[in-house]
Order: structure tokens, then C-alpha cells, then sequence
């Protein structure tokens, strides 16, 4: 159970050969159903105590809604979740924690202003007459951290004054403070650089000796094969595989994670839209967009490629790539850019959004609640709200006339599908797939030469993700060039004309999905490219 | 009241639902100000004469030119304490030159109006530039302006003669007076200009998602310059209006007005926690209310501070119901 | 490397930066009117800002909670309309005290409320209490002082060489306030409060309550303010308060509290309503009228603002490049070799 203020100085993970079942997780038999999907179809999925299991799969294979079901965001509809061998239902994320789940999430919740120790305790200090008393929370956060094998971290520091890897690391110990005896950590190595990945991978071998079961959720593969003792494999809601990692190979790995679609190809007779094949880039004239030797802040090291007028060009990774913050230094908003980027051969410097816009690029956010859409405003505003001078009574009459308004709106929504039902209503009380939608509109109504997609399908139901990929290319079609930043396999294959792989900062292939199978774009986003850096020409 | 966008009438119109709280907020301040009218004209004589209308409109008229330029601070999801500052030191300066200095008034009254724009401006400039949240900004500038104002006041007061001050409130094409018929045209442009211009629909982007309106190429903090300077360009012409309707410039001209002038936002259904939801001439019913109950107080012979107090107490109630409608909608 | 350096003097600058202006101030209104500066000018400024500094401490607290407080000005003017109210019809001071704290801790109840609980803006509700309260302050008894006189009072402002006993509540009372901000859960909790309620709530802390408690520990600033100035007054007056809690609010912010960030000091807001009291002192010394100290310390507060913006700037600055070293020495994240 959570540790009391009473005992805040006991941080101790429940040995299980006290117990009968030495599982520390016992996941049985869970499905779950969205609409009329099962996202999760009779699931097993065990961890045992002292191990460090891996769950991997594709995006949408269900491991996050596995994960969510174990910190109480979701209930099964069917199905037992069990820990230490008593069955436990949680409905709630305190829940969760008092019955011995420990999560980390990728955002962490610290809190930058106060020390290690404070944040650790935070909610359960003890107190003495009023005054908080520092030693049990010292202890505490000793003691969680030893648990983590650091001892040489001061805990009186603020936590704002550590690195990531040092905060990372906090957040595990403020977890365990609390004794589950599962702790899952969420793509934890996502932001980390090796140095700081290896770190981490030492505090949890310590971790494992005290007995609590980690399950590691991650895209990387090297790095389950490196720290995992066993591992699960979801794809399509069901377990396909459940191996240990010793004698695992890179390739099984692989081929349980695509299953037959791991060779799979996708000729130009698949892919719809003959306009996007064809040959081009070899005409030899001046690309539309180039790229060179970008990098960007810590996480972009050196990547180059170009697109030409009427490409789809896929920038494809696992998360912490680079790929996103690429996109976000085409379109200016991303922090010490170095490198050249030239449009129509002509050198640019973007600055900023207003910089980039100016030089007719656009950009789809893959943040659409934050910095997506105006969620108290109807679809109409939403859409110009780029373009709102064309929306002009007259080229030189500064005012906006409903009508245009609304007439330049329908003709980017109706191509887009965005029902007219829903016109006057405001984008917050939209689905999320019309919510995008809108916001391609958006920029369709712009009109870029170079649109630049952050995750353009994400939270996206499947009826519309199809109408954006139309739209994506029909844009193409008209000359402009597109670069679509997905983590998404299926996506980049099927949509783009060509795809830049980036792996830790740099390009580590460059495929062309006419000949490529998944499996190879896949190992390639691993960091097992076929080519390196992309040549120019 | 959350229900509000700028394209209310129209095409787009947002077609919300038609239960009861969602209609109540959106038309419920006109309703209210109905009732409180209706209410207040059976308790009181002398309320519902042309004459004491008249006396409403001359009262309101300052507060509600300044809350046109809170309205549009508001909306972005800021805030501008300063105004009252910028209306004193504004009518001191055009009081000072026409009377101290002889020059002509209309001259003297537009270097009042440009040194309360060069306020907002500088409002405007420090906040976004070092991103210091704009109460505070407007805090430092409530009192440096209006200690500035005070200081060239010199402990006494202004008389003004000219007729161009005095106009405003002795002029009354159709029975009204002039500043009121200005107030109402400020009104409508204002209306327009956040309705149908791109800058003002520019403001309620920024203050629907500021995050969003960056990246969809805005100048985001060139408008926000421009909406505080806004703010103190209407706090300019209220200095020449509150000139004209005293006759007489004293150090306590201004004081708290901009507590009124949020006031009249509020009650007018604008929120200040979210920016980018609100109408502008809600902000007008707002301070027709406020002008109203103030008015009422005087003829029944209430003190000002029972008023006062009443008033306070009527923020608090608003911005219940607000909450408790907000709470109601989808 | 220059940088840590760079960055270690900046940051000596930031602290010292408070003393140093205080500092600056006295040595330029001695220079200004020698005769200004002598034994008994400290005590009595620090004495007569009395309750500006008490209420500084509190502001302290709800600003580094994120909730802007206009109401202190207006409830001390009613505080003491009250205690005088009540002083006038009972004869006894203590109740009348009394009376004055039941009504600050009970408005702190209810806006803590209101804002903690019903999620209203700090603004809005203090901005209503700063209404209404000056009204009802003003509605007690005009613009009429009432006397109030009582051997408490005269042993406040009793002392030696201008160190009165209100001195000594001041500074108890601003340590109390550090302690509180560094040593219990209620300075721990407003400011996980202040910096994030999301994470807060998220880690089990009761954020409703401490927000009300946030609110009534003003109530009682309000009213240890109200305590001081009514004893330095000898009445009450419905003009007490008016201006205060602009005053404190400057006087936080200059102490380098922000409105976001869940970060500040007592101690510093001390020093900042310092900033003022000498401000004022030394401007009214110099014959100057209340106008100016209005402008200086708008002045002063837009200036202050603006320096520690750029000096933040600048430790960031050097900051991140220090960072960015450092993990570009590391080589990129882990390859595997094909099998």
C-alpha cells in the first residue's frame, strides 16, 4: 500500500517469494472495445517480479491502451488485472498507485523550483509542531534513489538545475517512493542521448534487484535487446509474441511486429494518385526545397535532403529523432537552427512562422489542441484564419466580408469533407479527425508552395486520415511540395514519394517505397540504414 | 455566456444548441438589463424620465469609451489596470495647454489623446517584449501616469473654458448628448473593427489560442502593441470627454476607473481567465447596467458608498451565474 | 569556462541586487538633503511603512500561489472602520480587534473559496472585495476618523531612539512569513500550487484548502495592518488602506516574486517594501508630493521588471550553451550492428 506519513522512511518493495505467485502483474485475458474495434483482443501479458519486460509494437497496436487500462484511465471489458496475485480493479489513477502501480510518464510532473527531496515527498511530508521536518524526507529520497543505485546525487538540489536524464531519473524515484510493485516507464529513453541512456539503463539493473517488475514500453529495439530480460509483442490488439531476449534476434523481432506486412511492398500499382509516381528529381532542375547539413539545438546533428515540386517526401523516425524538430525549423519555430535551407534554389532564413508563411511555407502542428485550433470559434474562422487577407470585401478594402468568408471556407471543407452540418459549430466540440481536418483546410485555403506536416494523422479516425492522404496529394498534384513528418510506417509508405529516415539527429537512409518493405523502413528507423547521408542529386 | 463568437450573425453563425442555459447566456445580459430597468422604473419616479436617460447616458459615457478599449485588452486575455491614469493624465494635458499654455483646444485636446496612445503603446511594448504579464506592466504604468498627471496638476485644478471641452456635454443633436452619440460611434466602429477587420479578427485568434495564432503566421505581438495602444487611445479620447463633462480637471479625476471599466466587461459576459470569447457590445450593456444602478442609488438618496459596496457585491453575483452557466454547457 | 562564471556573477547580481538599490536610494537622498539622513531615520521609516510591509509578507504568499490579491486596501480601511465602529459602541479595544480578525479571516475563507474551489479568477473576486469593502469602509461613518486610543497602542509606538515595538512585530512578523514559505507545508504547497495546480493535484496535494489558506493568512496580514496602522493613526479612517495593495504588490515584484513560477521570498518582499518606504520618505523629505513617489515607483517597478528580465535572459543564454556542449560531446543515441 502507499507508504503513510508514518512511514516515509520505509521505502521497500515487497519481496514475492513470500507469495504464492510470483508475477508481479498478471494481465489475463483482457479485451477492449472501442466502438465497435476491439483495440485489445483477449490479451495476456505477465511480468515477473525482479524483471525488466519490454512491450512493444506498432502505433495503434494497443499498447497504450493496455498501459492506460493498468493506470486506470480505462476499465477492460473483460478481462483480470492482478497484482502479486490478487485480483485489483482500478478506476482511477490513485487507484492504481494504491494498488501497487507505479507509472512514469514522459512528461514529468516535477516541479523545477523545489529540491529533489521536496519533490519527492511532495503531498507527504511529515511535519513536526507545523514545521516540516527534512529528515524522513531526506531518507526518503535517499532511499528511492539507492534504490536506482545513485548515491552520489544531492538531494538538495533543485530539481529545475538537473539535465533530463538527472530529472528522468528523480521521477522514477519519486515513483518508487511510493512501493509499487509494477512500474511502467513510457518511452523513457525517448529524449536521452547514449550517455544518458546508459545511465538510466544502470538505475534500473539496480532497480531489478529489489524485485518491483518494470515493464518497458518502447519504439527501440536495440535498446530492448540491450536492458530487457523478456519481451511482449502486440499487434492488432493481440499478443503475437512473448520471447525472451536472450536469443531474441533484431529480425524475429521485426517480422512479430509487422507480421506478414513485413515484406510487403508497395508498388506503384498500389499506391493511388498516378500523379505522385513518376519520374522525378532526375529532370535536374532546381529542387523546390533543400535542405543541408540542418542542425537544431541538441537533437538535430546534421540531416539533408530536398524535395521537388509535386513530391511527397516522407521524414520518418522513431520519437526523439529529429524529424519533428526538422519540420519545426522549416516553419521557424525551432531554437538555434544552423545549416541552409533553400527554396527554389534561393537561400532563406526563417526566423520565425511569419518569416516562413511570408516565403509561402505551411505547416500542420501535430499539437492541434494547443497549437492547432481556436476552439471557441466556428469552423469558418478556424479555416481563413491564415489567409484573412483574401477574405478582403476588395484588394484594398480592409474589411472582411462574411460571404467571401465563408465561400473560400466551403471550397477548402467541402474539398476536404468536412461536413456542412457542422459549419457554425465550434471546433472544440468537433472529432478530432474533423478538428485536422479543419486545420489542413486551413492551409489549403493558404495555398503554400511547401507544406510541412507535423504528424498529420495523429488521433485520427480512418475515414478521415484517407480524406487527408487525397488531399495531401492532390496538393502535390498541383506542383507544391510536401513534407510529412510520421512515425507511422504504413503512412510514409503509402503516401510518399520518398522517405528520409532520421535516426538520432542524422539520416540513416533514404528509401523509396516502391522498393522498400516495411521491414526495411523499419529497421531503418532502428538505426540500420542502407544508405547514409543523402547526396544531393 | 461562453457561447460568443465573433461570427454571432451572420454566415458561420455557430448554430449552438437551443437549450435554455445556452440561450440565457447569450442573450441573458440584455434580458437583465431589461428586467433591472423595468424593476427600477416602477420603484422610482423620477427614474424613467427623458431627462434622467439623458443623465445616464452623460454618467456612462467615459466608462463606456475606456471599456471599449478593455474589451479588446480582455479579449487577447490580458488586462489593463492603467487607464485611469491615462484618462487623467490625458485631460490634464490638454487642460494644461489650451488654459496654462493657450493653445488652441482642439490642438491641445489631440496631444492628450497621442500622449494616452504613447501609454498603451509603451503598455504594450514592455509586455510583449519582455514578457512580463500585462497586469503588472499596466500596474507600473497606472502609477507612473498618473503620478506624472498629478504632478504637472500641481495640488489644484484646471478650469476650462473653451467650448470645444464644454460641447460635449451642453451639444444634444436629437436630445442626447454629444458624447454620448460619441460613445455609441465608438461603439460601432469598434464593432466593425473586431468583427470585420482582419486585426480585430486577429484579436480573437490571439486570445483563443495564442500558441496557434503564432504558428498560423500572425503577428502576434504587433497586435497585441497595438491593442494595448488601442486601450490607451480610447482612455485619450474618455480624457476629453470627462474634460469636457466636469469643466474642471481635478486629482481625483480617473480614479478607479479602470476597476468600472472591467467591471462593465464582466457584467457583460466576458471572462478573464479565457481571452478570445466576448462582444464588444455586450460591454455597452455592461455599462448600462452599471450606469443604471448608479443612477438609481443617487435618486433614492442612497450614499455613494452603500452604492459602492452594492456594486461589489453585483460583480460577485455575475460572475457566479457565469460560473454556474459555464458549468452547464456542453 | 566563462560560462559558469558569466553565469555565477549574474546570478550574485540578481541577489544583491535589492540591498544595492536601497543602498543607492539612501546615499541619493542624503546627498540630496544631508539633513535628511540621521539616527532616527531608519526606525521611523521602516516604522511608519508598517503596514505596508506587513502586507507585503502576505502578498508574498498569494502571489507565488498565482492569485493576484487586490483586496488588502480596501479590508484594512474596513478593518478598522470596524474595530472603531465597535471600539465606539462597546469601549473595549480587544473587541473591537477581535472583530476587525473575524472579519478579514471570514472574507479570506470565503475568496479562498471561490477561487480554490469554484475556480473563479483572483482577480475577479478580490477586485469585488476591493469594491465593496471601500464602499461599506466609507458608508461606516463618511469620511470621519473615529478615535480609537488605547494603552496597547501607545506601548506600540513606544521605544528608544525611534525603535518602536511595531518595529519588532514587523520583523517577527516577516521571519515568521520566511519560515512559513521555507519550512511548513503551507509555503511547500503554494508554491507547488503557484507553479502548477495541475501537477500539484496530480501529487495529492489538497490544493482547495491551501488556496483558502493562502487567502486567510492575507486575512491576517490584513489584519495585523490594520493593528499597526490604526495605532499609529490614534483612529480609524476609511482612508487607511487606499493604495496598499498596489503598494504591495509592487513591493513583491520588486522583491522578484512573478505572478508565475511558484517561486519568491519574504525576505525579499521585506527588502522591496523597503525599496518604497525609503522611496517615499526621502521624496516627501525632499518636499516632493505623494504624485511623485506614484511616478518613481511606477518608474521603479517597470524598471526593476525589465533588468531581471534581461538578466534571466542572459543566465539562460549562458545556460543552454553550456548544455548543448555537453551533449553533443556525447555521441548520438545507440546503433545496433546488423546481426
Amino acid at each position: 500500500m502507499t507508504p503513510r506519513v508514518s512511514d516515509l522512511s520505509t521505502v521497500e518493495v515487497a519481496r514475492p517469494s513470500e507469495l504464492a505467485n510470483p508475477a508481479r502483474l498478471s494481465m489475463l485475458d483482457i479485451t477492449k472495445r472501442f466502438g465497435g474495434t476491439a483495440v485489445l483482443d483477449k490479451v495476456d501479458f505477465e511480468v515477473a517480479a525482479g524483471e525488466i519486460h519490454a512491450l512493444v509494437g506498432q502505433n495503434g497496436a494497443g499498447k497504450s491502451t493496455l498501459m492506460k487500462i493498468v493506470a486506470g484511465d480505462y476499465t477492460p471489458d473483460s478481462g483480470v488485472v492482478m497484482i502479486d496475485g490478487n485480483k485489483v480493479e482500478i478506476r482511477n489513477p490513485r487507484q492504481g498507485l494504491d494498488a501497487g502501480v507505479g507509472i512514469v510518464y514522459q512528461e514529468l510532473s516535477l516541479l523545477p523550483n523545489m529540491t529533489i527531496a521536496e519533490n519527492i515527498s511532495l503531498g507527504r511530508e511529515e511535519t513536526r509542531l507545523g514545521v516540516v521536518a527534512r529528515d524522513p524526507a531526506r531518507k526518503m529520497a535517499e532511499k528511492a534513489l539507492a534504490l536506482l543505485g545513485i548515491d552520489r546525487l544531492d538531494i538538495n538540489t533543485r530539481v529545475g538545475r538537473l539535465s533530463l536524464a538527472q530529472q528522468q531519473i528523480v521521477e522514477i524515484a519519486k515513483v518508487m517512493s511510493y512501493g509499487p510493485r509494477v512500474l511502467v516507464l513510457d518511452e523513457p529513453t525517448a529524449a536521452l542521448s547514449l550517455e544518458d541512456t546508459r545511465k538510466l539503463f544502470a538505475a534500473l539493473r539496480h532497480l531489478r534487484e529489489s524485485g518491483v517488475g518494470i515493464v518497458f514500453v518502447s519504439h527501440r529495439y536495440g535498446e530492448v535487446l540491450e536492458i530487457c530480460d523478456r519481451c511482449t509483442v502486440l499487434r492488432n490488439g493481440k499478443v503475437v509474441g512473448r520471447e525472451a531476449v536472450a536469443g531474441l534476434t533484431l529480425e524475429r523481432l521485426v517480422e512479430l511486429t509487422l507480421g506478414e506486412l513485413a515484406h510487403r511492398s508497395y508498388h506503384a500499382a498500389d499506391r493511388a494518385s498516378p500523379g505522385s509516381t513518376g519520374a522525378k528529381g532526375s529532370s535536374g532542375e532546381t529542387p523546390l526545397l533543400r535542405v543541408d547539413h540542418l542542425s537544431v539545438g541538441s537533437t538535430v546533428i546534421d540531416i539533408s535532403f530536398h524535395v521537388d515540386r509535386g513530391e511527397l517526401v516522407g521524414l520518418c523516425g522513431l520519437l526523439g529523432s529529429g524529424q519533428s524538430e526538422v519540420a519545426r525549423a522549416l516553419y521557424g519555430d525551432a531554437p538555434e537552427v544552423q545549416g541552409t535551407v533553400a527554396l527554389d534554389g534561393e537561400v532563406v532564413r526563417l526566423t520565425n512562422p511569419r518569416a516562413a508563411a511570408r516565403h509561402g511555407i505551411g505547416f500542420i502542428t501535430e499539437n492541434r489542441r494547443d497549437e492547432g485550433i481556436f476552439p471557441d470559434l466556428s469552423v469558418v474562422p478556424n479555416v481563413t484564419a491564415a489567409s484573412l487577407h483574401e477574405s478582403w470585401l476588395g484588394p484594398f478594402v480592409p474589411l472582411l466580408s462574411p460571404r467571401r468568408e465563408r465561400a473560400r471556407s466551403r471550397q477548402v471543407t467541402d474539398q476536404v469533407g468536412v461536413p456542412r452540418a457542422v459549419e457554425g459549430r465550434r471546433l472544440r466540440l468537433l472529432s478530432g479527425g474533423t478538428q485536422q481536418k479543419v486545420v489542413v483546410a486551413r492551409w489549403l485555403a493558404k495555398g503554400s508552395r511547401l507544406l510541412v506536416c507535423n504528424e498529420p494523422t495523429r488521433g485520427v479516425d480512418v475515414g478521415a486520415r484517407a480524406d487527408i492522404y487525397g488531399q495531401l496529394r492532390d496538393l502535390a498534384g498541383t506542383g507544391a511540395g510536401v513534407v510529412i513528418v510520421t512515425t507511422d510506417i504504413e503512412e510514409a509508405l503509402v503516401l510518399c514519394d520518398r522517405v528520409v529516415v532520421c535516426f538520432a539527429g542524422r539520416v540513416s537512409a533514404v528509401v523509396d517505397p516502391r522498393e522498400a518493405t516495411e521491414e526495411s523502413l523499419f529497421l531503418a528507423m532502428q538505426g540500420l540504414g542502407q544508405g547514409s547521408d543523402e547526396n544531393g542529386r | 455566456m461562453a457561447v460568443d463568437s465573433p461570427t454571432l450573425v451572420g454566415p458561420g453563425a455557430p448554430r449552438l444548441g437551443t437549450t435554455t442555459t445556452e440561450q440565457a447566456a447569450r442573450f441573458g445580459i440584455v434580458l437583465i438589463a431589461i428586467v433591472i430597468f423595468a424593476v427600477f422604473a416602477l420603484t422610482s419616479g423620477p427614474f424613467a424620465t427623458v431627462s434622467n436617460m439623458r443623465n445616464i447616458l452623460e454618467q456612462v459615457a467615459v466608462i463606456g469609451v475606456v471599456s471599449i478599449g478593455e474589451t479588446a485588452v480582455m479579449l487577447t486575455g490580458g488586462i489593463d489596470l492603467s487607464v485611469g491614469s491615462n484618462v487623467l493624465l490625458s485631460s490634464v494635458i490638454m487642460a494644461n495647454l489650451n488654459v496654462n499654455h493657450g493653445w488652441p483646444a482642439g490642438l491641445a485636446i489631440v496631444v492628450g489623446v497621442l500622449a494616452a496612445l504613447l501609454v498603451g503603446l509603451i503598455n504594450g511594448i514592455v509586455s510583449t517584449a519582455f514578457g512580463i504579464e500585462p497586469i503588472i506592466v499596466t500596474l507600473g504604468t497606472l502609477l507612473a501616469a498618473g503620478g506624472l498627471g498629478q504632478i504637472w496638476l500641481n495640488n489644484s485644478w484646471i478650469t476650462l473654458h473653451s467650448s470645444v471641452f464644454s460641447d460635449v456635454a451642453t451639444v444634444m443633436p436629437l436630445g442626447i448628448p454629444l458624447m454620448a452619440w460619441i460613445m455609441v460611434v465608438l461603439y460601432v466602429v469598434a464593432a466593425v473593427l473586431l468583427y470585420r477587420t482582419t486585426f480585430g479578427r486577429t484579436v480573437y485568434l490571439i486570445g483563443g489560442n495564442r500558441g496557434g495564432a503564432r504558428l498560423a503566421a500572425l503577428a502576434v505581438n504587433r497586435r497585441l502593441v497595438a491593442v494595448y495602444a488601442l486601450s490607451g487611445l480610447m482612455a485619450g479620447v474618455a480624457g476629453y470627454l470627462d474634460a469636457g463633462q466636469l469643466g474642471i480637471i481635478s486629482q481625483n479625476d480617473g480614479t478607479g476607473l479602470q476597476f468600472s471599466a472591467i467591471l462593465a466587461v464582466l457584467v457583460g459576459g466576458l471572462s478573464v481567465k479565457t481571452g478570445g470569447i466576448g462582444r464588444v457590445e455586450k460591454t455597452l450593456v455592461g455599462t448600462l447596467i452599471a450606469g443604471m444602478i448608479a443612477n438609481y442609488f443617487v435618486l433614492q438618496g442612497v450614499a455613494e458608498p452603500y452604492e459602492q459596496a452594492a456594486i461589489g457585491f453585483v460583480i460577485l453575483v455575475a460572475v457566479l451565474t457565469d460560473h454556474v452557466l459555464r458549468r452547464r454547457e456542453p | 569556462m566563462t560560462g559558469t562564471r558569466a553565469l555565477r556573477a549574474v546570478r550574485l547580481l540578481e541577489r544583491g541586487f535589492l540591498v544595492l538599490v536601497i543602498g543607492a536610494l539612501v546615499i541619493l537622498f542624503w546627498r540630496l538633503s544631508p539633513g535628511w539622513l540621521n539616527s532616527q531615520t531608519v526606525p521611523f521609516i521602516v516604522a511608519q511603512n508598517a503596514p505596508l510591509e506587513v502586507l507585503a509578507v502576505g502578498m508574498t504568499f498569494s502571489m507565488i500561489s498565482s492569485n493576484i490579491d487586490l483586496s488588502p486596501g480596501s479590508m484594512l480601511s474596513l478593518a478598522a472602520m470596524v474595530t472603531g465602529l465597535v471600539v465606539e459602541s462597546t469601549g473595549s479595544l480587544w473587541l473591537g480587534l477581535l472583530s476587525a480578525l473575524g472579519l478579514t479571516l471570514s472574507v479570506g475563507v470565503v475568496s479562498g473559496y471561490l477561487v480554490g474551489r469554484l475556480q473563479i479568477s483572483a482577480i475577479i473576486v478580490t477586485l469585488a472585495t476591493y469594491i465593496w469593502a471601500a464602499g461599506l469602509a466609507t458608508a461606516i461613518n463618511g469620511a470621519n476618523a473615529i478615535p480609537i486610543t488605547g494603552s496597547m497602542f501607545r506601548y506600540l509606538n513606544d521605544g528608544v531612539d525611534g525603535w518602536t515595538w511595531t518595529i519588532l512585530v514587523v520583523l517577527v512578523f516577516v521571519v515568521v512569513g520566511q519560515f512559513l514559505l521555507r519550512s511548513t507545508k503551507f509555503g511547500y504547497y503554494s508554491r507547488a500550487i503557484g507553479r502548477s495546480g495541475e501537477f500539484a493535484r496530480r501529487t495529492g496535494v489538497p490544493v482547495v484548502r491551501y488556496t483558502v489558506y493562502v487567502f486567510v493568512f492575507m486575512g491576517l496580514a490584513i489584519w495585523l495592518a490594520t493593528v499597526l496602522s490604526v495605532s499609529q493613526l490614534g483612529a480609524a479612517q476609511s482612508s487607511a488602506g487606499v493604495g496598499l495593495e498596489l503598494d504591495a504588490i509592487v513591493a513583491v515584484v520588486i522583491g522578484g516574486t512573478r505572478l508565475t513560477g511558484g517561486e519568491g521570498s519574504v525576505l525579499r518582499s521585506g527588502l522591496g517594501a523597503l525599496v518604497l518606504a525609503v522611496l517615499s520618505n526621502g521624496l516627501s523629505s525632499l518636499g516632493l508630493s505623494d504624485a511623485y513617489y506614484d511616478l518613481w515607483e511606477g518608474l521603479a517597478l517597470i524598471a526593476v521588471l525589465v533588468v531581471s528580465v534581461l538578466l534571466q535572459r542572459l543566465v539562460v543564454r549562458l545556460d543552454a550553451r553550456r548544455q548543448v556542449e555537453h551533449k553533443r560531446t556525447s555521441a548520438p543515441g545507440l546503433a545496433l550492428q546488423a546481426a
